[in-house]
C-alpha cells in the first residue's frame, strides 16, 4: 500500500512544476481582484470602514455618462479588435500564397517591426503620418490639394476614436498575421491543392478549408486583442477626447487623483470592466467561432 | 484571384510604409533638425542639441536604459524559468491538449490591462514591496508568463519520449537526462522566450509606471511625457535608442535561432 502511493505520488510529480505559476496568478491576480472587489463593497479597514454595501457600484451605473462612455469603449474595442483580426488573416493568406521568396521575406520583416513597436510608439507614428500637421496634410498641400491647415480634417483626436482605431488595428493587424501564418506553415498543404484540382478558387479555399483549421488560435487571438483594447488606457488618453472617454481611461484617471472617499467607486468601476470585458470577449469567441465554423458544416454535408 | 493577391499585399505593404517607415523617417529627422513649421514637408534646421542634451546632460537616459535592461533581463528569465516549468509539467500531463487549459494560464491575458494592474498594485502595497524593482518584475511576469509557457510547451512536445526512455535504460537519472538531453534541445526555446519576453517586458508602460511610482524610470515611462507635451524633437531621440536596442535584440535572437534550428515556429 505504501508502495503504491509512493509510486502514485511519483506518478503525479509533474504537478510542482506548476506551483510557481500558480502561486504568481494565484497571489497577484486572484489576490488583486478579491482585494479590489472588497474596497468596491466599502470595506477598507484601514481606513476605519467596515460596512459593506453596493452603493458604489449604484452610483457609477446611474452617472449620466456611464452608458455612452461604456458603449464607446466596447464599440472602439470591437471595431478595431474585427478589423485588425480580418486584415492579419488575409496578410498572413496572402503571404501564404505568395510565390517570391523575397515579398514574403520582406513583408515579414516590415510585420515584425509593427509587432515589436510599443503601443507609445505607434501613437507617435500615427500623430506623425494622419495628425492635422502630420506627414499627410503636409504632402497634400504641397500637391494643392488642400489649401491651409484648417482644410484637413481631424482625424487622430477626433470624437469617434478614428486615431485609437488606427493604432490599434496597426498593432493588432502584425501581431493576427504572424500567428496565423505560424499554423498556416503547419497544415497539411495536401488540402488547399485538392481543393484547387477540383475547380476551387483563392477565397473559397481560405473560407472553406483553412479557416475551420485556423479558427482556435484565430479565435485566441482575437480574444487578446479585444481584451487588450479594452483594458488599455494610454491609448485612448494620449489620442482620445474629453468626452466621450473610455472606461478603462476613466479608470485611470479616477486612481491615479483618488481621494479616500473615491475608493469604493474607483474599485466598482474596476469590477464592473472586467464583468464587461468577460461578457464581451465570451460572446465575441462564441460569435467568431460559429462564424468560421460555417465552413466545417459545409464539408459535413459533402 | 492571382491578381488580387498581389495586390492586397501591394496595399498592406503601402500602408504599413506609409504608417511606419515614414515617420520613422521622419523621427530621426526631427531628432536632428529642430524646426519643422507647417507646409514644409521636411523639417529643417540642423542640430545637434537634441542628442547632446540627452546624452550628455539628462542623467535620467542613462538610468532609463539601464533599467530597462535589468527589468527587462530579470523579468525575461524568471517568466521564462516559470513559464517553461509549467509547460514541462502540462506536457507531461497532456493537459495542453485541452482548451482549459489554455485558459488556465493565459487567464491574465484575458483581464483588461487596466484592471489587473490596479488590483496587482493594491497587493503590491499590501506587501509592501509597491514603488521598487521587484514590483515591476512581478507585474511583467504576469503577462509574460503566457507567453514563455506557450513557447515551451512547443518545444517540449518536439521532444519525442522515447530519447528519454532510451536514456533511463541505459541508466541516467533525472537530473542527468535533464542536463544532457533536454536542456540542448530546449535551448533555443529558452534564448527565444528571454529574448520575447524582454521586448515584451520593456514595451509595457502601464505596469511599470504604476509600480514604479514614478521613481524607476524606464525608456517607455521617459516617452511619455515628451508624447504629451508633443516634444517630438526629444521623443524622436529616446524613441531611436529604443528601438535601436530593441532591432538589436530582435536580430540576434532571430540569426542565433536560424543559426541554432530550422524550426521558426514561435519566431513571428
Amino acid at each position: 500500500m505504501k508502495k503504491n502511493l509512493k509510486k502514485r505520488l511519483k506518478q503525479y510529480s509533474f504537478i510542482w512544476f506548476l506551483l510557481p505559476m500558480i502561486l504568481l496568478f494565484g497571489i497577484f491576480l486572484v489576490g488583486g481582484i478579491l482585494q479590489v472587489f472588497w474596497e468596491s463593497m466599502g470595506h477598507i479597514p484601514a481606513l476605519g470602514m467596515n460596512r459593506i454595501s453596493v452603493d458604489a457600484y449604484v452610483d457609477i451605473v446611474q452617472e449620466p455618462n456611464f452608458l455612452i462612455n461604456m458603449s464607446f469603449s466596447l464599440v472602439l474595442a470591437l471595431i478595431s479588435a474585427s478589423i485588425a483580426t480580418i486584415t492579419g488573416v488575409l496578410i498572413a493568406y496572402g503571404i501564404y500564397l505568395s510565390k517570391s521568396k523575397y515579398i514574403q521575406v520582406l513583408i515579414k520583416k516590415i510585420l515584425q517591426m509593427g509587432l515589436m513597436l510599443p503601443y507609445l510608439y505607434m501613437v507617435l507614428l500615427v500623430i506623425l503620418s494622419i495628425g492635422k500637421t502630420g506627414f499627410l496634410s503636409r504632402l497634400l498641400y504641397q500637391l494643392g490639394f488642400i489649401e491651409g491647415i484648417k482644410e484637413f480634417p481631424e482625424l487622430v483626436y477626433h470624437p469617434y476614436g478614428f486615431g485609437i482605431i488606427l493604432v490599434f488595428i496597426l498593432k493588432g493587424a502584425p501581431f493576427v498575421a504572424l500567428f496565423t501564418l505560424n499554423i498556416l506553415n503547419e497544415i497539411n498543404t495536401g488540402y488547399g491543392e485538392i481543393a484547387k484540382t477540383l475547380g476551387g478558387n483563392h477565397s473559397s479555399i481560405l473560407l472553406k478549408i483553412y479557416l475551420p483549421f485556423l479558427s482556435e488560435s484565430i479565435v485566441w487571438c482575437a480574444s487578446i486583442l479585444l481584451v487588450y483594447q479594452i483594458g488599455s488606457f494610454e491609448v485612448p488618453f494620449l489620442l482620445g477626447t474629453n468626452e466621450p472617454i473610455t472606461l478603462s481611461s476613466k479608470l485611470y484617471s479616477l486612481y491615479i487623483h483618488s481621494d479616500i472617499q473615491t475608493i469604493p467607486k474607483t474599485m466598482a468601476m474596476n469590477i464592473i470592466i472586467l464583468i464587461i470585458s468577460t461578457i464581451t470577449v465570451f460572446l465575441y469567441s462564441i460569435l467568431l467561432k460559429t462564424i468560421m465554423k460555417g465552413g466545417k458544416n459545409y464539408e459535413k454535408k459533402q | 484571384m492571382k491578381k488580387n493577391s498581389k495586390f492586397l499585399l501591394l496595399l498592406v505593404t503601402g500602408i504599413f510604409v506609409f504608417f511606419i517607415i515614414i515617420p520613422f523617417f521622419l523621427i530621426f529627422l526631427l531628432s536632428i533638425f529642430s524646426s519643422y513649421r507647417y507646409p514644409n514637408l521636411l523639417p529643417v534646421g540642423f542640430t545637434i542639441e537634441y542628442w547632446k542634451n540627452l546624452l550628455l546632460h539628462n542623467s535620467l537616459l542613462i538610468k532609463a536604459f539601464s533599467n530597462s535592461v535589468v527589468i527587462g533581463l530579470a523579468a525575461g528569465i524568471a517568466s521564462t524559468i516559470v513559464g517553461f516549468m509549467a509547460a514541462k509539467s502540462l506536457v507531461k500531463s497532456g493537459w495542453f491538449q485541452k482548451k482549459r487549459s489554455l485558459l488556465f494560464y493565459t487567464i491574465p491575458l484575458l483581464i483588461p490591462s487596466t484592471s489587473l494592474f490596479i488590483g496587482v498594485h493594491l497587493m503590491m502595497i499590501r506587501l509592501s514591496i509597491a514603488n521598487s524593482y521587484t514590483a515591476i518584475i512581478l507585474t511583467h511576469m504576469l503577462i509574460l508568463v503566457p507567453y514563455a509557457t506557450n513557447i515551451g510547451i512547443s518545444y517540449f512536445k518536439a521532444i519525442a519520449p522515447e530519447i528519454k526512455e532510451i536514456g533511463q535504460t541505459l541508466g541516467a537519472n533525472s537530473w542527468y537526462l535533464f542536463r544532457r538531453l533536454e536542456l540542448p534541445l530546449l535551448l533555443p526555446g529558452l534564448v527565444f522566450s528571454v529574448a520575447l519576453c524582454f521586448l515584451l517586458s520593456n514595451s509595457d508602460f502601464f505596469g511599470t509606471f504604476l509600480m514604479g511610482g514614478g521613481s524607476i524610470v524606464t525608456l517607455s515611462t521617459l516617452l511619455y511625457p515628451y508624447l504629451q507635451n508633443a516634444d517630438y524633437g526629444n521623443g524622436g531621440t529616446v524613441a531611436i535608442i529604443f528601438l535601436v536596442l530593441h532591432s538589436i535584440v530582435f536580430y540576434l535572437t532571430a540569426s542565433y535561432s536560424n543559426q541554432k534550428t530550422k524550426q521558426r515556429k514561435y519566431l513571428y
